[in-house]
């Protein structure tokens, strides 16, 4: 990182007379900080005061002018989470479906995706396309014949329901394929002569060399998991098994709102993923950089 | 496939307890989860009663309801779930497509049953039950007109509901005082006018706040003139004479009399904020609505305590009714219920029995329909809110000249092009009231013939 | 995680002996369908069955819960003449449109930062920029009432600081579609800026440093170097962009149930209301199937437009 520094700032040495260049450096030091600070800011504000509400009292949510700062900070809201509301049960369940997702649906699509991008077979092209083009389908189509299918296999109202249907996912499929296309064909040849098994190509050298867009696609599932919201609710016929966002659609559609309480919940539900996001951000950008987009 | 689920979630537990640590929240969760492990499977179907409901207040009050039930019922059992109000529909109807997952019981609000009958009639097959066998001779504690008319359809009861929903009017009646106008002498709507404007000079208040969807007011206007949405039959009837004079009027206390505030937000309900900070900063004098109204103004203006009285609705003329039925909520028992003896019993313990009403009223402001509660000294005694008024009072005196709701399978259809293509254009100044309505009306019969 | 609990066992106990020779041969030819039959299996249950089952429902008319009516093609006919379904098409090719056109440009702008050395703080913003992707759409909607709120809103109140009247952000026909495309380009800007982040820290810094060193501009850099190694990731964010547009559902849904006047009315809303307000199960599925159509073909012609045909021909 620092020699690459040095030598761009040897390039640009060459050019231009020191002041001029001094002027220039600061002006564009200013100019992209300010940027990204105001991009910044703006996407951290509602957040910010996402945070400050869910210290207030209900009433001063709704008092002007807008205060910034809880007067005096109060933990009711949040108390009121656990006393009046399943949220403990809620987020067990959320953590539950969103780890079992991740997981069957890393294995499955990496598996597929690993198929796709080293193998040649026929139907490659095909199954591809075919799997592409199914992100186009809105999955409200879907809902009704997917709710009969659960029926008849009585997973209604089990984890299996809010986990399997998600499984296959072409996105992921998509996106592992990209990644698996990265690693070296001629690695796999020479684990080949020594008798490596198909397998173990796939478990012993595709999966470690993929390991960062296996991040990536292990934030993104869980995400999209932690944060379903349609189909947990037809999925699910009792509360206790209800995911957090279905649990704070609750709160929010009946006539009593608690804003309060729902800004509580859902700093509750995002801070999970911020804190993942935070251990693997790393490797998140890395994984983008390596594999995924590079088309 | 039981065992599927629970032989995965010992992992995934520990995987997220290593994730978030011993916080307080994962230890509950834990014994939650534990719960969860060593649960029987799901209760037996023959001894438990699922009851779906939506609002936060209705569920408080029939959740307190269950104990009693069950020490009535040994072995016997009720498990309510909320459901968020704008996805009961949808929760509802894949259940019942499928056949699988419906509940014993559902709460339904007024003007939503209608739609799932839409067809069925030509095809023959009702999702719900028809309760009048059950009802037999209890039909007639209740009143019909709020416990039974809006889940009726085509002569059948679906439903029984538990509130009696005359609207009425709520004065400020400090701010009227002020102005020195005598609120009760309003008796007509072109005396509302009236009062409005001299209201508006003495005070700066408006005399009525409309919010964006003034749905319902344009309801009460219109239905207390005999007209409404529908007629039986799913006649529809929006854009009649009364239907686009009471929503010109509307449009007038705007724009032509200028004595109605427009920023009130988009409904006059809760979560609206904006509506409730308005009325607790005394913008508006008046406000209308039946008594689970009550509730939310309690709920939401704590503060005005003391300041509002109660009168009858104003009237077009001597042929306008005094008020309208508006809103409730009802048991509804879906056919492919797999208790329905015992759901009925739980209707008929709610909804049938004095305390359990009485109830309700004590709960959360659930004014019975139980006629021979109105008595009662629990509904009569003086409500600190309404300055000590008694709400009983105006709800037996409106009694006699009440109209009720048609429920068609239409309606939900009606109000909602109703909103889009009238209601909301017009009282944006986009529209006028005739051709909005006209093209609500036009937009259903279009449906109708495809 | 889970895999490497579970399967390792699976890999050592490979039957070697007896059908050994044979699979020894066949495993290289039959391996991929193998990799692919778990995918293929849940493909074929949760989406080929209730796609095909869907399309079935299509040729239907539905009327309530009691039976249906087959009528062919008809409620695709019908599409072409509903104009609630047009104007719901207009709707949300505006929210795609609006959306795309901002959104590429900002978040590419973001990146520019974020790839420079000069920026401070960088793990912070990265942060920052992910979280209100990975926040649920519902959070969000909920979240934004407090933003749009004419009266108590933080957009209102800002703009009051500035002695700017107050919007009727979503309570206007005029203003609530921008507002959704606020909220769209708040959710996702930062995320696609990682996407470009990628990108950018992908292009040979050699190639850039070569340019500047010839005396190439920072806007030429820019044109003739940046943006045509960021062609892969410009197809991705449009495409994904367009994918997402055409479905966008919980944020109407929440925030402004499609009005007013219908001016948030989204297709995939539209969709909703069909099946599960109107009982029109066979004209909702219909309209699933036209916005599948509607996505594939402007996602072609993006792809086409953007050259990605030309380079993946390999």
């Amino acid at each position: 990182m620092t020699s690459r520094t040095q030598s761009y700032d040897d390039a640009r040495r060459h050019r231009r007379p020191e002041s001029s260049r001094r002027v220039r450096h600061v002006t564009r030091i200013a100019v992209v900080n300010i940027v990204a600070a105001i991009g910044g800011l703006l996407i951290a504000f509602p957040f910010f005061y996402l945070i400050v509400s869910s210290f207030k009292r209900e009433n001063q949510i709704y008092q002007i002018p807008l205060s910034l700062i809880p007067q005096p900070p109060t933990l009711t809201e949040y108390q009121q989470l656990f006393t009046l509301y399943s949220f403990p049960r809620w987020f067990l369940n959320s953590a539950i479906v969103g780890v079992g997702a991740t997981a069957s649906a890393l294995l499955v699509c990496s598996l597929a995706g690993f198929a796709l991008a080293k193998y040649d077979f026929r139907g490659k092209r095909v199954i591809f396309v075919v799997i592409l083009a199914t992100l186009t389908l809105p999955f409200q189509v879907l809902l009704v014949p997917l709710f009969k299918e659960m029926v008849a296999f009585h997973w209604i109202d089990t984890y299996v329901a809010l986990i399997l249907p998600f499984t296959a996912n072409a996105f992921g499929v998509f996106l592992l394929r990209q990644f698996m296309l990265g690693v070296p064909t001629s690695l796999l040849e020479a684990a080949r002569l020594d008798g490596a098994s198909e397998l173990t190509l796939y478990w012993r050298i595709a999966l470690p060399l993929i390991r960062p867009g296996l991040a990536v696609m292990a934030i993104l599932f869980f995400t999209a998991s932690w944060n379903d919201f349609l189909w947990p609710l037809i999925a699910s016929t009792s509360d206790d098994m209800y995911l957090l966002s279905v649990g704070i659609a609750t709160m929010s559609s009946s006539y009593n709102v608690e804003y309060g309480t729902i800004m509580a919940a859902s700093v509750l539900a995002t801070l999970p993923i911020a804190i993942i996001f935070l251990f693997l951000q790393r490797q998140f950008i890395a994984g983008l950089t390596e594999g995924a987009l590079k088309g | 496939m039981e065992h599927e689920t629970t032989s995965q979630s010992p992992m995934n537990r520990r995987t997220f307890l290593r994730r978030t640590g011993a916080t307080a929240a994962a230890a509950a969760a834990l014994s939650t989860g534990a719960n969860l492990l060593t649960e029987a499977p799901r209760a037996d179907a023959a001894t438990t009663v699922t009851v779906w409901e939506y609002a936060e207040n209705r569920g408080r009050w029939l959740r307190s309801l269950v104990p009693g039930f069950r020490g009535q019922n040994p072995g016997a059992d009720i498990k309510i779930v909320s459901v968020p109000q704008n996805l009961l529909g949808t929760k509802l109807t894949a259940a019942l497509l499928s056949g699988s997952g419906v509940p014993d019981l559902v709460e339904f609000a007024v003007g939503s049953l209608g739609g799932f009958f839409s067809g069925s009639a030509a095809q023959g097959g009702s999702p719900f039950v028809a309760l009048e066998s059950y009802l037999g001779q209890q039909k007639s504690i209740l009143n019909a007109a709020s416990a039974y008319g809006p889940w009726t359809y085509q002569g059948h009861i679906y439903g029984v509901g538990n509130e009696y929903n005359p609207v009425l009017m709520y004065y400020r009646w400090d701010l009227f005082q002020k102005a020195g106008i005598d609120a009760t002498s309003i008796k007509t709507w072109q005396e509302f006018v009236a009062a409005g404007k001299e209201f508006k000079a003495k005070t700066g208040a408006s005399i009525i706040g409309l919010p964006a969807n003034v749905l319902d007011y344009w309801y009460f206007l219109s239905r207390q003139r005999g007209g409404g949405p529908v007629a039986p039959g799913n006649r529809v009837t929006c854009n009649n004479d009364v239907g686009v004079g009471a929503l010109q009027f509307l449009s007038d206390l705007v724009y032509k009399y200028k004595i109605a505030a427009l920023d009130a937000g988009l409904s006059p309900y809760p979560p609206n904020a904006a509506y409730f900070t308005a009325l607790t900063q005394g913008s508006y004098g008046v406000v209308l609505g039946a008594p689970w109204y009550q509730g939310f103004m309690k709920d939401n203006a704590p503060n005005l305590s003391g300041k509002w009285r109660i009168a009858p609705m104003p009237k077009w003329d001597s042929q306008s009714a005094q008020s309208v039925v508006y809103g409730g909520t009802a048991l509804v028992m879906p056919s492919l219920s797999p208790n329905k003896d015992l759901a009925w019993k739980f209707i008929a313990y709610a909804m049938l029995r004095p305390e359990s009403q009485l109830q309700g009223f004590r709960l959360e402001n659930l004014y019975p329909d139980m006629t021979t509660l109105y008595n009662n000294p629990a509904l009569n005694q003086p409500d600190p809110y309404f300055d000590n008024q008694k709400t009983a009072q105006y709800l037996r005196a409106v009694a006699s000249s009440l109209l009720p709701w048609i429920e068609t399978s239409n309606l939900g259809r009606v109000f909602d092009a109703v909103t889009r293509l009238a209601i909301e254009p017009v009282m944006q100044g986009h529209q006028s009231a005739k051709a909005g309505l006209d093209a609500a009306a036009a937009e259903v019969a279009k449906l109708k013939q495809e | 995680m889970n895999p490497s609990t579970a399967r390792p066992d699976a890999v050592q106990a490979r039957p070697k002996p007896l059908i050994g020779q044979w699979w020894a041969k066949r495993q290289r030819g039959l391996a991929p369908y193998i990799f692919l039959t778990p995918f293929g299996i849940l493909f074929l249950l949760f989406f080929a069955y209730p796609v095909g089952y869907a399309f079935y429902l299509s040729l239907f008319r539905r009327y309530g819960f009691g039976g249906s009516v087959y009528v062919g093609l008809q409620n695709y006919a019908n599409l072409l003449s509903d104009t609630r379904f047009l104007h719901a098409l207009a709707n949300t090719t505006y929210y795609a449109a609006g959306s795309l056109f901002v959104l590429a440009p900002l978040a590419l702008l973001l990146a520019l930062a974020l790839n420079s050395d000069i920026l401070w703080m960088k793990g912070v913003y990265r942060l920052l920029f992910f979280v209100p992707y990975v926040t649920s759409a519902v959070v969000v909607s909920l979240m934004f009432v407090l933003v749009f709120d004419k009266t108590y809103g933080l957009l209102n109140n800002a703009l009051g600081i500035a002695r700017i009247p107050p919007v009727p952000w979503i309570e206007s026909s005029s203003w609530s579609m921008p507002s959704l495309i606020l909220l769209g380009v708040w959710t996702l800007v930062g995320v696609n800026s990682l996407y470009f982040l990628a990108g950018l820290q992908n292009v040979p810094r050699e190639l850039v440093e070569a340019a500047r060193i010839d005396g190439a501009t920072g806007r030429r850099v820019f044109w003739h170097i940046l943006l045509p190694h960021l062609r892969p990731i410009i197809t991705f964010v449009a495409v994904g962009s367009i994918v997402g547009s055409y479905n966008l559902f919980a944020q109407p849904f929440v925030l402004t149930q499609g009005g007013p006047e219908d001016s948030t009315l989204t297709l995939t809303y539209y969709l909703f209301i069909q099946g599960f307000q109107d009982f029109e199960f066979g004209y909702a599925a219909a309209i699933g199937y036209a916005i599948a159509l509607i996505i594939i073909v402007i996602s072609l012609g993006q792809l086409w437009a953007l050259g990605a045909f030309r380079e993946e021909e390999s």
